[in-house]
């Protein structure tokens, strides 16, 4: 046999492999995974990596016009991949805003044919989710402003507080009792001050004064929210952005200090003597605070700061499975630039690694996902989020406003930083808290080869929380912290794209796994990271 | 009344008058009699409890540090005043927050020297830095200048009873800026007790503390505003010219603010008791 022939025979006999791998591919035939091992390489997550990463995107801060770039690129792979879009779609607003204290506040109370007007700052300070509004109205006292069915507590309980301002106290019974039965010593979210302000509302109250539970705690300062128009010191770009949701009620809520405190009572003695009650019995103490009304306003600006997630989505084929969705995501935002800086020097905090890295695998398991004509039974949705260097705003605007909805949400994989370090092993923080998840990519790393290093937690948090924070199980994939983490030289030069790779692959083994399982998965325990 | 009542009660009330004029008659002078040549060994202990809130949420950590100060007399100059070295012998610090519980032996503090001169009533003349503290931040300079705290003395003689002011600002320089405490505080000098073995002089002391200042970190700058509420009580030794029990409470309300990478502002309260006592001359 000539060379000619052999040549002429070699490309004939890998013409028609090509052509039968191709058909099988179509007709379900061969393993999905081989399909994503070809997709995710290497140079697609250079690519990705590089784009996103460039100087071009200047740190890609939320929101920028940078970071919209980003989003546009990432629509654009979403699109390409035959990913669909949701509600005509691939973006979903997250309303961000910058909240200034406005110049309209005061507090004054009516007691017994008496006056008083508060000074703002050292009397009464505004809290941060206070509303634009005046209230007047009794007052009435609500112990620690809970209503836990859980732990059979309730400091409504037969009080009606519709139209009245209520009077709490921060904090929950047993604050330093470790036998509480609100978890000992560890705060639970019933000690959150927007949760308590969410319970005043629920029971029809208009204004919420807010005080420093008095035996726990020796300074009853009224700190509110630290507003730099009230600080001499306070530069006024420190105020964070935060998440705005403007179909969300608002009422005035400020903290009162001491002056406030023996005005309604007598003395902070009789605050404690209340306080002492409430936290040994675990019943309510709560009253109308006789013969006084308040006049309550409070005032803030919003800044409009909103940006988006961007989403794609994949329906499942199952007629039942369909419904239930698994997310897979990581957030596309960085920390953006120094704002003043010689010329010489670099200045562009690129973030290739947090999180262009995990940004990019997303991208290339929803290309994988999107060139397998065989679809899973589940619904996968993968969302690049914004604002996670901004408080994980992206992600838990998502899961106050999700999609589709949180109980039919199966699992969500969170892929934060996929590129430094030895290529050889990855974290998680799974086993722990989402056990029966764990072992499916334990399973599926047989294939892969990571030695996996399992985490309770890992420093920092990342978009995961939010999912957590509403009980749905999780996998978090991170390659580790490393010296140039939120610093200029966290460059795409200094990405692993083999190990990027290698996590993406894992990442889609794992997903495809879920997508196509019937099971339901546990969350160990919810509250582990908060 | 009766004369013999009478006489009984001026003679009672002679008594008291003469007993608070004799006791009235003690009037200190108290100042700082270190010794050259002499080392001085204080034991410095301090539990912190601190609330600290980021985007709204709180976080409740605990601190808890162990020193041995060393004060080593280096000179007394023709001007009467007197010219320390301070440095640290030991130094173990202990955190508990949720996201950690680790205790740490600050060897970079070990033995690194700060030369400060001060006069006899505790007026701080001149502060050197001997040995910069590699890796400081607010840690080791806070630590640094924390270490050499000397009290103020009343510039008169004092009797008891009798009340004395300080107002003084301390610049703390560390992580590219500078931090201003300013402390204005009432001593009182209230009574005489044993301690240590010493015949003390018992001073105590109530006051307000207030901080302002910006720093640098990680190219983001940080702001950081405070005040807060002290009190005390100290034992001095007139006779060696030296505090030999000083036990402190503080109460701050503190607020950082970051601007760069990172915008919020994270309050934060600290309640603190520390007690120091001399180990030896």
């Amino acid at each position: 046999m000539s060379n000619t022939k052999i040549y002429i025979s070699r490309n004939l006999f890998l013409i028609t492999l090509s052509l039968f791998v191709f058909s099988c591919a179509h007709l379900g035939f061969i393993n999905p995974s081989s399909i994503a091992d070809e997709i995710i390489t290497p140079e697609l997550l250079k690519k990705h990596i590089y784009t996103l990463a460039s100087d071009s995107m200047k740190g890609r801060n939320t929101p920028s016009p940078e970071l919209d770039s980003a989003a546009n690129y990432i629509a654009g792979v979403f699109k390409s991949s035959g990913l669909q879009t949701v509600n005509g779609s691939y973006f979903q607003k997250v309303g961000l805003g910058i909240i200034s204290l406005g110049e309209d506040n005061h507090l004054k109370i009516f007691k017994d044919g008496g006056e008083i007007s508060f000074k703002i700052k050292t009397e009464f300070t505004p809290f941060d989710i206070t509303g634009n509004q005046e209230v007047n109205a009794p007052i009435v006292f609500v112990g620690y402003g809970i209503t836990a069915p859980i732990y059979e507590y309730d400091d409504y309980k037969d009080i009606d507080v519709r139209g009245k301002v209520v009077f709490i106290l921060k904090h929950e019974p047993g604050e330093d009792d470790s036998a509480s039965i609100f978890k000992g010593t560890d705060e639970t979210e019933y000690s959150n001050l927007s949760e308590k302000v969410k319970n005043a509302i629920a029971h029809g109250a208009v204004g919420v004064l807010v005080v420093t539970d008095p035996l726990n705690h020796t300074s009853l300062t009224p700190r509110g929210f630290p507003w730099p128009s009230l600080s001499k010191t306070l530069p006024k770009d420190a105020l964070p952005m935060v998440l705005i949701d403007e179909t969300e009620k608002r009422i005035p809520v400020v903290q009162i200090g001491e002056e406030v405190i023996s005005k309604l009572l007598g003395s902070v003695d009789e605050l404690k003597n209340i306080q002492s009650k409430i936290d040994s019995t675990l019943q309510p103490h709560s009253f109308v605070v006789e013969n006084a009304t308040v006049s309550l306003k409070t005032s803030i600006t919003v800044e409009d700061k909103s940006s988006q997630n961007v989403i794609g989505y994949i329906e499942g084929t199952d007629s039942k499975l369909k419904d239930e969705v698994l997310v897979i995501g990581g957030h596309y935002d960085h920390v953006g630039y120094m704002k003043q800086h010689a010329d010489t020097v670099d200045y562009i905090f690129n973030g290739a690694d947090d999180n262009a890295s995990g940004t990019s695998a997303v991208m290339a398991v929803a290309q994988a996902f999107g060139a397998i004509t065989q679809k899973p039974k589940r619904s996968v949705l993968f969302i690049a989020f914004t604002g996670e260097e901004k408080g994980l705003t992206g992600s838990r605007s998502y899961v106050n406003k999700p999609l589709f909805p949180l109980d039919q949400t199966v699992a969500m994989l969170n892929i934060d930083m996929v590129g430094r370090n030895g290529i050889d092993s990855l974290y998680m923080v799974s086993e722990a808290i989402s056990p029966d998840l764990a072992q499916i990519n334990e399973e599926e790393n047989k294939e892969i080869g990571f030695t996996l290093i399992d985490e309770e937690k890992l420093p920092g948090g990342s978009d995961h929380m939010s999912f957590q924070k509403k009980n749905i199980p999780f996998l978090f994939y991170h390659s580790g912290l490393h010296s140039d983490l939120h610093k200029v030289s966290d460059s795409p030069e200094k990405i692993n794209t083999e190990k990027t790779a290698k996590a993406a692959r894992l990442v889609f083994r794992t997903a495809w796994r879920i997508a196509n399982d019937e099971k339901r998965y546990k969350l160990v325990d919810s509250t582990t990271l908060f | 009344m009766n004369k013999f009542y009478s006489h009984l009660s001026l003679i009672a009330i002679a008594i008291l008058l003469s007993a608070s004029f004799l006791f009235a008659q003690d009037s200190y002078k108290i100042e700082y009699k270190f010794q050259k040549g002499k080392t001085y060994r204080f034991n410095h202990t301090s539990n912190s409890n601190i609330t600290q809130e980021m985007m709204g949420k709180e976080m409740k950590m605990t601190n808890a540090s162990d020193m041995t100060i060393r004060v080593a007399v280096d000179d007394l100059t023709k001007e009467g005043n007197i010219v320390l070295i301070v440095s640290v012998d030991s130094a173990k610090n202990t955190t508990k927050s949720p996201m950690m519980d680790t205790t740490m032996i600050l060897s970079n503090l070990i033995g690194k020297r700060t030369k400060i001169t001060v006069s006899k009533l505790g007026t701080v003349i001149s502060r050197e830095v001997i040995d910069t503290i590699k890796n400081e931040g607010m840690m080791g300079s806070g630590s640094q200048r924390g270490m050499a705290q000397i009290t103020r003395l009343p510039e008169k003689e004092v009797k008891i009873g009798e009340k004395w002011n300080s107002t003084t600002v301390d610049t703390i320089e560390s992580m590219g800026g500078k931090i201003y405490h300013t402390s204005v505080i009432e001593y009182t000098l209230s009574g005489k007790e044993k301690k240590q073995n010493h015949d003390c002089l018992k001073i105590e002391y109530t006051g307000t503390t207030s901080d302002t200042g910006k720093m640098m970190m990680n190219s983001m700058e940080l702001f950081v505003e405070g005040s807060g509420k002290v009190k005390g009580v100290m034992f001095f030794d007139p006779e060696a010219g030296v505090t030999v029990v000083d036990e402190t409470t503080t109460d701050n309300e503190q607020t950082m603010a970051i601007t760069g990478q990172q915008n919020m502002t994270i309050p934060m309260s600290v309640s603190s008791k520390s007690t120091k006592i001399l180990l030896e001359k």
